[in-house]
């Protein structure tokens, strides 16, 4: 990437991460520019989740370090709050939390972290479902709303912290075919107005439209990144292509049995 | 069998009732605020504190109640701290029941969903607000029909204080039927008041049970 951009927000320098003697990170390096939307893919245990994880330092890395913003993730010196605040997280269960209103699951982060007073932070969370198109479950639990309407809650929760990051962890694996569009308008939307996404997903169609830099892992290392028109029809490395075309076979045995499903449910 | 000989006692009875039921719930209480507090800190702590509290939680559930109370009590005693035996008995069964109540709530806290905390985190809150507002709340329904049948336990349990005088409902059985020479009478209606205290709870159990397993499906009910 250019330097025309200033500074990376995200530096990952020599990310190891072993659980045991299971070693998921194998030495990662990678910087990613403000604005960028950077998509992930990988089979599964390539450690793109595991990546995500130690970004916003729910995981500790074993070597190496990753600066977010200036800020060295695990650092005694640095805020985790602060840190967290600035990385938005959105998982692939939602994890809405459960006992709380769908507008106090936006809202609580703003009221305990930022110290936003509650009429603001309500009022601001409400704007925020508005964005995601669902002010109406404002008052609602999250058990009562569908898995896609959760997940978009999910990501107006995340949003409200004003993040500079948002990490998206494979947000619409656990959905239903037809509700996975829903979600990717929304997270449309978030990339066209700039902000920086680092996704974890198999949407190559998502992928292809929104990614400036699509990157590859495969056991703990980035075998090939590049953009998306060009690593998706040109991939260079046997094991990004081996991958891609087990991908691509699956997506179109999925378009075949789900029929219209994903496609049709986005306007977009 | 004659029970009309217990009469005159009836005020008597009365009053070492309550004094049961009072010994129970103190020792709920104070079983309840040490239980949580063990819990939390070995959700939250380190590895450190976590092994240090499995060791007291341990010895706490592998010693008899009453030798627990004879050690608060006497032993106390011989560091020149006089206990009352209303106090000594109080310490022994929070204690005791701070081992078992602590387990109670730690097994409910770490039964819920890890992305709960997880998501917490990820919005920077801490991970005392987490366990306290977020996952405590979700193991409530866990948690409550554990509690209840705990505390049958400790009615009974109760009993023990009348090593150390307290004239609570057994040693009160106990003081009757040796004045009257009736034991079995007086034993009876000592049973039968236990029976009477501990029975309506017991059937409250799977009453509640069920009405949290069912409204946990639409969870919102419980919190509001």
């Amino acid at each position: 990437m250019s330097d025309a951009a200033g500074t990376s927000i995200i530096r990952i320098e020599d990310a190891t991460k072993s659980f045991g003697a299971n070693e998921v990170l194998k030495g990662l390096n990678l910087e990613i520019w403000p604005g960028e939307k950077v998509v992930m893919i990988g089979a599964s245990g390539s450690g793109k989740s595991t990546l995500l994880r130690c970004i916003n330092g729910l995981e500790r890395l074993s070597s190496g370090r990753i600066v977010v913003d200036g800020m060295v993730v695990g650092d005694p010196q640095t805020s985790v709050t602060r840190l967290r605040s600035e990385v938005g997280m959105v998982f692939q269960q939602f994890n809405l939390f459960l006992n709380k209103t769908v507008l106090d699951n936006v809202a609580l982060g703003p009221i305990h972290v930022r110290k936003v007073p509650k009429a603001a932070a309500y009022a601001e969370a409400m704007q925020l479902l508005s964005r995601v198109g669902l002010p109406e479950k404002a008052k609602e639990h999250p058990s009562r709303l569908s898995g896609g309407q959760q997940q978009r809650v999910a990501i107006a929760r995340a949003l409200a912290m004003h993040p500079k990051v948002m990490l998206f962890d494979e947000p619409t694996s656990a959905l239903d075919p037809e509700l996975v569009g829903e979600v990717l308008e929304v997270m449309r939307n978030l990339a066209r107005e700039g902000m920086t996404m680092v996704v974890v997903t198999h949407e190559l169609a998502f992928a292809e439209d929104v990614a400036d830099v699509v990157i590859v892992l495969d056991q703990g290392v980035i075998v090939e990144q590049g953009p998306p028109s060009k690593l998706f029809r040109n991939p260079e490395t046997p094991r990004a292509r081996a991958f891609l075309s087990t991908l691509l076979d699956r997506s179109v045995r999925h378009e075949t049995v789900a029929g219209a499903g994903s496609a049709g449910a986005g306007p977009s | 069998m004659d029970f009309a000989f217990l009469f005159p006692y009836i005020p008597l009875l009365a009053k070492a009732t309550l004094t049961t039921i009072a010994l129970s719930i103190a020792s709920l209480i104070g079983g309840g605020l040490l239980g949580l507090t063990i819990a939390l800190a070995r959700v939250l702590g380190g590895q450190g504190t976590n092994a240090v509290l499995a060791v007291v939680v341990d010895v706490v559930r592998m010693v008899p109640l009453l030798v627990q109370l004879l050690i608060w009590y006497l032993g106390l005693n011989a560091f020149g701290i006089r206990l009352d035996p209303f106090a000594a008995s109080v310490i022994a069964l929070s204690v005791n029941a701070s081992g078992f109540i602590s387990e109670i709530v730690r097994g409910a806290v770490l039964s819920i969903a890890r992305g709960q905390r997880e998501a917490a985190l990820s919005v920077g809150l801490t991970p005392i607000f987490s366990v306290l507002n977020i996952e405590i709340p979700q193991a409530i329904p866990a948690i409550t029909p554990a509690l209840i049948g705990y505390y049958i336990g400790l009615i009974k349990d109760t009993s023990i204080a009348y090593i150390v005088g307290l004239l609570e409902l057994t040693r009160m059985g106990s003081y009757i039927a040796n004045e009257k020479f009736r034991p079995i009478e007086t034993f009876i209606v000592v049973a039968a008041i236990y029976f009477m205290l501990c029975f309506p709870l017991s059937r409250l159990v799977p009453l509640i049970d069920r009405r949290m397993r069912q409204v946990g499906l639409a969870q919102e009910k419980l919190f509001v």
